[in-house]
C-alpha cells in the first residue's frame, strides 16, 4: 500500500487564527481589488461590442495593429496579443461597433493595405449587443445567486444548521477569493470564466461536505463532550482523501490550463486556483467555523 | 453476492446500449472519413473511365450514408467545428404591440425557407421569447452566412442623378476634403480616390472603401443642404466588387433617396443567361424580374417620363445596374446582372427575392462565427488535453491503487464512453467547454473511487476481514458522494437554466457526467471487486 500522506494527528482547529487572519486578508484584498482596485474585465459576452481573434502569415508589430485602429477612429480598442506577432485578439466597444458596421472588413482592408505580405486572416469574431450582454449579466447574477440557494437548501437540509452555514461561508470565501483573482489577473469575464465560478462553488461545497460528513459520523461513534477532538481526528481522517481529490483535479486543470484551446485556458487557470482555495478553506475554515459557533452558542 | 446475475445482466445490457449508441459517432468521424480518403485517392489513381464512374458513385453513396447517419451521431458545437452563430432580433420600431410575434413568425418562416434552399447542413433555426430569432449554421462562413440571412431583400429602383449635378456635388466634397476632412482621407484631394470607370461611371479602389466612405458619410449636408425637400435629397451607393483594368473596384452612384419603385411589385423572380448587347456581360447569368400588374403600370410611367436617364436597380444597398432609359417600358420586366459566369450568385439572389423581404427589419444582436480552421485547432487541443489528462489520472490511480485502482480506471474510461453516448442519443452538441466539462467529469470520477478506496483502507487498518471493509467503505463513501455530486448537480442545473449555448454543453455534459459517476465508480467498480473476492477466490485485494 502506497501512501501518500501518512497518518496524521494535527490540531487544526487550535491553530485557526493563524488561518482566520491570512483568509480575512487574502479575502479583504480580493474585494479591494474587484470593487476599488482593478475592477472585473468585462468581455464581449457581457459588455458587449465585437472581439475579432486575427492571424497573420508574417508578423505585424502590436503597436502598428493599435495605430490602424486609431486611423479608423476607433477609441474603444484594446489589443492583446495571443502568439507574439502573428496572433491577435482585438475587442471593440458597443459604440464603435454600431458605428462602424464593417468593422472587421474595413480592418482587414487597412491591414492588408499597410502590410501587404502579412495576409490576415479571421478566425474568429463575436458580436454581442449592448442589450444582451445587460440581459446576460442580470441573467448570471440571478444563476449565481440561485446556485448559492440551492446549495444553501440541501446542505441545511442535509446537515444541521451549523456546518450547512459553516459550509455556505467557506463557499462565499472561495468563490470571492477566486473571483479576487480573475480581477487581479485581469481575465476577460465571459460566460466561461462564470462556469469555472459555479463549479468551484459546487466544489468547494463537496469538500466541506466530506468533512461534515465525517464529523456527524464520529459525533455518533465517540463521546459528544470533547468537541475539539472529534473535529480534529475528522479533519485528518479525511485528510489523505481531500489532498489526493485535490491534487488528481489540479492535474485535469493544470493539463487543460497549458494544453487547452484559449477560452478553456482562462477557465482551467480559474478552476485550479479555486481548487486549492477550496481545499484549503474545507482543511482550514469550516470546521474552525463551526467549532467557534459551537462555543459561542453553548458556553461550557 | 446478492443478486449476481441480474447485475451482470444489467452490466452487459448498459455496456451493448453504450456501444450501440455511440457506434454511429464512430462511423461519422473515423470508419467513414478513413473510407472517403481511400476512395479519393484511388480515383485520382483510376485508370480507365469505368473505373473512374465505379469509385464516384461510390463516393456518392458514402455521402448519403454519411447524411443518414449524421442525424444518430455525436453532434460538435459549432466552436469546434466552425460556423455561425446569430441571434436575431425583429425591430420593432415600426411596428405596433400586435405585429411582433406575427412579424417574428413570418421572419422565421422565411429564414427557414432561404437556408432550406441554400443547402445548409443541419442548421439549427429556433425561437427565442416573442422576438428573436436564434440561428446556427454550422460550416458556413460568416460572408454566406450573412447572405443567407441579412439580406433584407429590399429591393429598390431608383433614378441616377443627372451627371452635370453629379459633377457639381463631387466638386464640393474635394473642396471640403482638401480644407476640412485633412484627417479622414490618408491623401488629401477625394479626386485622387476616384477612377473611370468606362465612359460614364466612376469607381473606388478596394483598399480605398473605408476612407472613402467615412468621407461620404460626413459630407451629408453637403449633398443635401437641409432647405431640399425630402423628395429631392440624393445619396451615394457602391456597386458590388468587379474586377476592372486589374484593379478590384466598386462603382460609385449618386443616386436620388426616394426610390421610384420597390421589391413590393415583384410577382416572380428566376434565373437566365443574360442575352443583352453588353459584351461584358457575355456568358454570365442574371435575375429575371416580373412585377405585378400596379407595379407595372408604375414603371411604365417612370420609365416613360425619364428616357435618356439612368435607372439604378438597388438590392439591400447595392446598386447591381444602372441601364440607360431607352424607351418606355410597359411590359413590366426588368433584370439583375449579376456578372457571373457562375449562376449560382444569381441563383442565391433569386431565393432570397422570391421567398420575399423579410416583414420587418432584423438586428443582429450577437453574432459569433468561428473558422474553420481555429475550429480544428480548438478540437485537436481540447482532444489533446482531455486524453493526456485522464492517461496521467488513469496512470496515478493504477500506480496508488493498484488492482483495484485498474479496476476504476476502467470504470472511469467507461464512464466517459456512458457520457457521450447519453450526449448522442440526447442528440446533444459536445461543444468545446462540454470537453472541459468531460475533463471535470473524470476529476470527480476520481473523486468517488478516492473517497471508497481510501475509506477501504482505513477499515483494513482497523483489522477487518477484506469482505467487510470493502463493504463498509462503498456503503459509507456513497452517502458521501451522492451528497457532493449533488451540489455540483445543482450548480449544473442552473447554469443549464440560465446559461446560453455552450455553457448549456458544459452543465449538460457534467449533469450526465456525474450521475454516471454514480452508476460507474460505484455500482460497476463494487461489483467487479465482488466478483474478484468471492468467484476469482481473491484472498487479499491489492489496494
Amino acid at each position: 500500500m502506497i501512501r501518500l500522506i501518512p497518518k496524521t494527528n494535527i490540531n487544526f482547529i487550535s491553530r485557526r487564527k493563524i488561518t482566520y487572519i491570512l483568509s480575512l486578508i487574502i479575502f479583504l484584498a480580493s474585494l479591494l481589488s474587484i470593487f476599488l482596485l482593478r475592477g472585473l474585465n468585462y468581455g464581449v459576452d457581457f459588455s458587449g461590442g465585437t472581439v475579432l481573434h486575427l492571424t497573420f502569415r508574417a508578423p505585424i508589430k502590436t503597436e502598428d495593429l493599435r495605430g490602424i485602429l486609431q486611423k479608423m477612429g476607433v477609441k474603444s480598442a484594446t489589443v492583446q496579443k495571443y502568439i507574439e506577432g502573428y496572433e491577435f485578439i482585438i475587442k471593440i466597444g458597443p459604440a464603435d461597433y454600431q458605428r462602424l458596421a464593417n468593422f472587421s472588413s474595413d480592418l482587414l482592408t487597412m491591414i492588408k493595405d499597410y502590410y501587404p505580405e502579412s495576409e490576415p486572416e479571421i478566425l474568429k469574431e463575436e458580436t454581442v449587443g449592448p442589450r444582451i450582454g445587460r440581459e446576460l449579466q442580470r441573467n448570471t447574477l440571478i444563476a449565481l445567486i440561485l446556485g448559492i440557494i440551492g446549495i444553501l437548501i440541501y446542505v441545511s437540509f442535509r446537515f444541521d444548521f451549523r456546518f450547512g452555514t459553516g459550509a455556505v461561508l467557506a463557499l462565499i470565501h472561495d468563490a470571492v477569493i477566486a473571483t479576487g483573482f480573475v480581477s487581479f489577473f485581469q481575465i476577460p469575464v465571459n460566460v466561461p470564466v462564470v462556469a469555472a465560478l459555479l463549479t468551484i462553488i459546487g466544489y468547494s461545497v463537496n469538500d466541506s461536505i466530506v468533512v461534515s460528513d465525517r464529523v456527524r459520523e464520529n459525533l455518533r461513534k465517540m463521546r459528544k463532550d470533547n468537541f475539539l477532538e472529534i473535529l480534529n481526528k475528522s479533519i485528518n481522517e479525511t485528510l489523505s482523501r481531500t489532498i489526493l481529490t485535490a491534487l488528481t483535479t489540479i492535474l485535469v486543470t493544470v493539463i487543460l490550463a497549458i494544453f487547452g484551446a484559449a477560452e478553456i485556458k482562462d477557465f482551467a487557470k480559474i478552476m485550479t486556483f479555486g481548487i486549492i482555495v477550496g481545499t484549503y478553506s474545507s482543511i482550514f475554515i469550516v470546521c474552525a467555523l463551526v467549532f467557534d459557533w459551537e462555543k459561542k452558542s453553548s458556553p461550557r | 453476492m446478492r443478486y449476481g446475475k441480474i447485475k451482470l445482466a444489467l452490466i452487459i445490457i448498459v455496456i451493448v446500449a453504450v456501444l450501440y449508441s455511440l457506434y454511429p459517432t464512430y462511423q461519422l468521424y473515423f470508419s467513414i472519413p478513413k473510407r472517403e480518403n481511400y476512395l479519393k485517392n484511388l480515383l485520382s489513381n483510376a485508370q480507365t473511365k469505368e473505373d473512374s464512374a465505379r469509385i464516384q458513385s461510390e463516393l456518392v453513396d458514402l455521402e448519403g450514408e454519411k447524411i443518414k447517419i449524421h442525424k444518430r451521431a455525436l453532434h460538435l458545437g459549432l466552436d469546434l467545428v466552425g460556423g455561425m452563430h446569430l441571434v436575431l432580433e425583429i425591430d420593432k420600431s415600426q411596428l405596433a404591440r400586435g405585429e411582433v410575434k406575427d412579424a417574428a413568425d413570418r421572419a422565421q418562416e422565411i429564414i427557414k425557407n432561404r437556408v432550406d434552399q441554400f443547402g445548409v447542413f443541419e442548421p439549427i433555426i429556433q425561437r427565442m421569447g416573442e422576438d428573436r430569432i436564434l440561428v446556427q449554421l454550422p460550416g458556413v462562413d460568416r460572408a454566406r452566412a450573412k447572405s443567407i440571412i441579412g439580406q433584407t431583400a429590399l429591393l429598390e429602383f431608383k433614378l441616377v442623378a443627372e451627371e452635370r449635378f453629379t459633377a457639381e456635388v463631387l466638386k464640393k466634397i474635394d473642396e471640403y476634403s482638401k480644407k476640412v476632412a485633412k484627417d479622414t482621407l490618408k491623401e488629401g484631394s477625394f479626386f485622387n480616390y476616384l477612377i473611370d470607370v468606362g465612359k460614364v461611371d466612376l469607381g473606388v479602389d478596394e483598399r480605398d472603401l473605408p476612407y472613402v466612405s467615412r468621407l461620404l458619410e460626413e459630407v451629408d449636408t453637403i449633398i443635401n443642404p437641409p432647405s431640399r425637400p425630402e423628395r429631392d435629397q440624393y445619396e451615394f451607393l457602391f456597386g458590388p466588387l468587379e474586377n476592372y483594368e486589374g484593379k478590384r473596384i466598386r462603382r460609385l452612384y449618386l443616386l436620388k433617396k426616394v426610390p421610384e419603385l420597390t421589391g413590393k411589385g415583384i410577382a416572380s423572380a428566376r434565373v437566365d443567361a443574360y442575352q443583352g448587347s453588353n459584351i461584358n456581360l457575355a456568358n454570365t447569368w442574371i435575375v429575371s424580374l416580373k412585377l405585378n400588374r400596379e407595379a407595372t403600370r408604375t414603371f411604365a410611367s417612370v420609365t416613360g417620363r425619364n428616357v435618356g436617364r439612368r435607372l439604378a436597380i438597388v438590392l439591400d444597398g447595392v446598386v447591381r445596374s444602372a441601364p440607360v432609359i431607352q424607351e418606355r417600358i410597359p411590359s413590366g420586366e426588368a433584370m439583375i446582372t449579376t456578372g457571373d459566369v457562375n449562376p449560382e450568385r444569381a441563383r442565391d439572389l433569386a431565393i432570397v427575392i422570391r421567398s420575399g423581404s423579410l416583414p420587418a427589419p432584423v438586428l443582429v444582436i450577437e453574432e459569433r462565427s468561428v473558422g474553420p480552421a481555429l475550429g480544428l485547432d480548438a478540437i485537436n487541443k481540447g482532444i489533446k488535453s482531455v486524453v493526456i489528462a485522464a492517461i496521467l489520472v488513469l496512470i496515478f490511480m493504477a500506480f496508488y491503487y493498484k488492482l483495484s485502482g485498474l479496476i476504476a480506471d476502467c470504470a472511469l474510461f467507461f464512464n466517459i464512453l456512458f457520457t457521450l453516448a447519453v450526449l448522442a442519443s440526447l442528440r446533444a452538441t459536445l461543444t468545446l467547454p462540454g470537453l472541459a466539462a468531460l475533463a471535470l467529469t473524470v476529476g470527480m470520477g476520481v473523486d468517488a473511487n478516492v473517497l471508497i478506496f481510501e475509506r477501504i483502507r482505513e477499515e483494513l487498518r482497523f483489522g477487518r476481514t477484506v469482505r467487510a471493509a470493502v463493504d463498509t467503505g462503498f456503503s459509507r463513501a456513497l452517502v458521501t458522494i451522492i451528497d457532493a455530486n449533488v451540489t455540483t448537480v445543482i450548480t449544473a442545473l442552473v447554469l443549464y437554466f440560465f446559461g446560453t449555448g455552450p455553457i448549456k454543453g458544459f452543465s449538460l455534459t457534467l449533469i450526465f457526467g456525474l450521475l454516471i459517476n454514480l452508476f460507474t465508480a460505484v455500482f460497476l467498480t463494487k461489483f467487479a471487486i465482488d466478483a474478484l473476492l468471492t468467484k476469482v477466490g481473491l484472498r487479499s485485494l491489492p489496494i
